[in-house]
């Protein structure tokens, strides 16, 4: 409790500190909608029982939001939950972004950062007790006040009112008695038909706010005296700057300053124009890439024989021997993925001013928390002279769960003593990224005579993510993130041998991309269930559901998902249709796909796309579809298209134009259904990402007679699978 | 001393002629809806109404803007049918790519009132959005157009 109540001190003074920063605006939909409050808004006075919600006297409700808004709907969804379980009128809802403060924290993860899909998940219970916590207050204040039993008294869209008598007081009225209100018995959270808002399509609060333009980013962010830094970075992977020529920078108006910082070079001016123009006038001599040979071909090569290398045993389970003897059919196959890149629409940025006892930090940032944590190091000072906004962002996918931007601007601000909006090119952007590892896999399992897997074997070659991330994770040398769904597949492996092969030599850094290690192996677990399929000569559907006995809820989102496409119907003349399900973040989730191809251009055309999903109840079931399509689309992008480039140990990718990623004319339509279950709330950010490359893969076999075992499924690999096969 | 109009209103500066557009406009205008996204003229984010037609603000200098109309998000109103087909079709996730959607999808219309999808996604093919909202775009184009309601 001690805790909270500072915390609720910070916040305030952390408001009063920015007061002059932020911008009045109220954009609401129809008037009918709760509405985001930037910072520096006054805090009401009014009743605060806990640190998500202050019932103001005014009869506004404001909440606060741990989660950060990178474009999930987590400033809708979380505070609905908030207001739902407190009776509020959702029309006078205010939304705010919370303080990085400890309270905010995510239960599980003790850190407050908004990763792995999981805010719902995590908050939902802590959420309705919260809003349920003030709703108890209220009805007992109203009843003292009346003089009647509380069981006498009802809640309804902020007002208490009661029953036998018909009196109501508004929460606003309540609010300074409810204030003084001692709490006794216990916590009683709503029945669950009883919801108003969780379960409801409530149009997002933040909608209106960037369709107007008014939605402030990162790179949006304005302070007074501000000056600015694009930062010359090494083309090579540890490389650091060994020398300057700065002649190309005379004459550039407005260049500040130069000078270098760790193992890049600060570029400081009046204003970005002039900034960028200094970086480009620089010239940096490098030296010492951590690998000067990294390029793709080291990269293909690697990944080849990792393959032949046995690696260390995450799972074994079952009597293999005994599992092939009773096998009837054996299969083998190997997969191959590329480095992906997050690309987020917003380059990477930040802005800071440090000042001698004190450091305010405006962050696009999903780790508040690692924000603060590089704060405190960065400057030496203490959490309560370090004020953070979080800012809206423009996309992250995982790439702002790093905080290496923000280190960089407090450093230069730290030495220039004046705000510092730092800014990534988008070169900075896509050769400077925490990458999607590449990686490759071999898999290797049995079925008997009625279509039952027998063993299961898998052998996943990557780098590690964690090692860099969280060493303390990696579990005997074995990263969770690169096994992550093959263990506790649903599938039904009577026989499972599981293996890592930690590929140390490659040198690219490695971070969290939409649905981590999802991203690959759903696609080589469900490209290789569909090879078995077709080699025991079962329907890929039938095949699944025969092995996925244990788990009902995927075998039911998997025929949700094939009646919805029309599976029994089959494709259109000409086309080809695939299928696969996935288990990740807690949720199931099936997808179909329908594909065409032109065989003389390569051209792939994803005609139709249809998602089921099991996310447990849905709080906001139009954004889980919202999600679930841009998810897919997401994925869908990197297996038609994307890979990043290596060349003399750096990324050789800059930009759009080497890293197409999907467009308008690109996009299938999309259908997602959820499917309902009665479990609580699970993840859904990561959940269409995962199942989009295999569904599409699938498609194509079934249509064409190709398998794609390497991705991206650009047209020249198609062409080239086409040719071969007509052979 | 250039000038030209930015939602209607003159505006003069003397900042170097070679400046792109874009970074006027956000950093010394303050109208920041209008997003910086690659500086490179290929994601589109940038997009502004030039004399009415579509651009890529970060491809046009001060200079080639002087004596031109300019519009960027904040000048349209938020009544604007295209601005309110967006909302109906809940069409951000992030929304950064958003305001050069919606201006490009102005233009498009100005020109072209009641496109085919066909003409949609033509024209609004290089705008990308690594959220994925293309199917949404596409939606309330065609519901600002009339098309569907
Ligand atoms: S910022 Fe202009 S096209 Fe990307
Ligand atoms: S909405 Fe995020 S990039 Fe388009």
């Amino acid at each position: 409790m001690k805790a909270a109540a500072e915390g609720r001190l910070s916040r305030r003074a952390f408001l009063k500190l920015l007061g002059s920063t932020g911008l009045l605006m109220s954009v609401s939909m129809d008037g009918v909608a709760a509405v985001f409050e930037p910072e520096g808004v006054k805090d009401s006075a009014g009743f605060s029982p806990n640190a998500w919600l202050l019932v103001g006297r005014d009869d506004k409700v404001t909440i606060y939001c741990s989660g950060c808004e990178i474009g999930q709907g987590v400033l809708t969804v979380l505070p609905a939950i908030v207001a739902d379980e407190l009776d509020a009128d959702w029309k006078r809802v205010r939304v705010r972004q919370a303080p990085v403060s400890s309270e905010y924290e995510d239960p599980v993860w003790e850190s407050q950062v908004t990763a792995g899909s999981a805010s719902v998940h995590h908050f939902y219970m802590l959420l309705r007790r919260a809003g349920a916590q003030a709703r108890r207050l209220l009805v007992l204040a109203a009843a003292k006040h009346w003089k009647v039993p509380e069981g006498e008294c009802r809640t309804r869209m902020g007002w208490v009112i009661h029953l036998p008598s018909g009196k109501r007081m508004s929460y606003g009225e309540l609010a300074l008695m409810a204030q003084s209100q001692g709490t006794k018995g216990q916590l009683v959270l709503k029945k669950e038909d009883r919801f108003t808002l969780i379960g409801r399509e409530l149009p997002r609060i933040d909608a209106g706010m960037k369709i107007n333009g008014k939605a402030r980013y990162g790179m949006d962010v304005i302070v007074k005296g501000m000056t600015y830094c694009v930062m010359k970075r090494p083309p090579a992977f540890g490389a650091r700057p060994a020398g300057m020529d700065l002649s190309g920078t005379s004459g550039i108006l407005g260049l500040e300053a130069v000078f270098r910082i760790g193992d890049k070079v600060a570029v400081v001016a009046d204003s970005p124009f002039s900034a960028l123009k200094g970086a480009e006038g620089i010239k940096v001599e490098w030296k010492g890439a951590r690998d000067p040979c990294l390029d793709d071909r080291k990269i293909e090569g690697i990944l080849n024989r990792a393959l032949h290398v046995r690696g260390k045993v995450h799972t074994a389970r079952g009597n293999m021997k005994e599992a092939e003897r009773n096998s009837f059919l054996i299969h083998e196959s190997s997969y191959f993925l590329p480095y992906l890149a997050h690309a987020t629409m917003e380059p990477m940025n930040c802005t800071a001013f440090v000042e001698k006892d004190r450091c305010r930090i405006w962050a696009p940032s999903q780790n508040p928390s690692a924000v603060l944590k590089a704060a405190r190091e960065e400057t030496g000072l203490d959490p309560q002279h370090i004020d953070i906004e979080t800012t809206f962002m423009g996309g992250s996918f995982g790439r702002r769960f790093e905080v290496d931007f923000v280190r960089e601007a407090i450093k230069v601000s730290s030495r220039l003593k004046r705000p510092v909006k730092l800014f990534w090119t988008r070169s900075d952007d896509f050769t400077h990224d925490y990458y999607r590892p590449a990686n490759a896999a071999r898999i290797r399992a049995g079925v008997d005579r009625h279509g039952c897997i027998t063993f299961y074997e898998h052998r996943v070659a990557a780098p590690s993510v964690y090692y860099r991330i969280e060493r303390s994770l990696l579990d005997d040398g074995i990263d969770p993130s690169a096994v992550e769904s093959i263990h506790n597949s649903a599938y039904s492996f009577p026989a499972l041998h599981l293996e890592y092969v930690w590929l140390k030599e490659l040198s690219p850094p490695l971070g969290f991309w939409r649905s981590v290690g999802n991203s690959h192996n759903c696609f080589t677990i469900e490209s290789f269930m569909d090879e078995l399929s077709y080699r025991i000569g079962m329907d890929p559907l039938e095949f699944r559901l025969r092995n996925l006995k244990e788990h009902p809820r995927a075998a039911r989102v998997l025929k949700v998902a094939a009646e919805k496409a029309g599976w029994h119907k089959g494709p259109r003349r000409g086309r080809g249709m695939g299928i696969c399900q996935h288990f990740l973040v807690y949720t199931y989730v099936a997808a179909v796909a329908e594909v065409s191809l032109d065989a003389d251009s390569g051209r792939l055309k994803v005609h139709k796309v249809v998602c089921a999903v099991d996310c447990g109840r849905a709080v906001n079931p139009a954004i889980v579809r919202q999600q679930i399509e841009g998810g897919f689309l997401f994925g869908l992008s990197a297996a038609l298209r994307e890979k990043v480039s290596f060349v003399r140990g750096g990324a050789a990718t800059t930009g759009f134009s080497d890293y197409p990623i999907l467009t308008m004319s690109e996009t299938p339509e999309i259908e997602v259904h959820i499917v309902e279950s009665g479990n609580e709330p699970t993840g859904v950010g990561e959940v269409g990402t995962a199942p989009a490359a295999p569904a599409v893969a699938n498609a194509l076999f079934n249509g064409f007679g190709i398998r794609i075992r390497r991705l991206p499924m650009s047209p020249r690999v198609l062409t080239g699978l086409l040719r071969r096969r007509d052979i | 001393m250039i000038s030209f109009f930015v939602n209607g209103k003159v505006v003069r500066t003397a900042s170097d002629p070679a400046t792109p557009l874009v970074w006027f406009i956000r950093e010394e205008l303050g109208l920041t809806g209008t997003k910086w996204g690659c500086g490179q003229g290929t994601c589109g984010c940038c997009t502004v109404m030039v004399d009415g037609g579509a651009e890529r603000s970060c491809q046009m200098s001060l200079q080639d803007a002087a004596s031109r109309r300019i519009t960027t998000i904040e000048g349209i109103d938020e009544a604007h049918p295209v601005k309110v087909a967006w909302l109906r079709e809940s069409v951000p996730e992030c929304g950064y790519c958003q305001p050069g959607q919606i201006m490009n999808a102005i233009a498009l219309l100005s020109l072209n009132p009641r496109p085919t999808e066909e003409e949609i996604v033509a024209a609004m093919d290089s705008n990308l959005c690594r959220c994925g909202t293309y199917n949404r775009i596409k939606r309330a184009i065609l519901r600002a157009s009339g098309k569907i309601k």
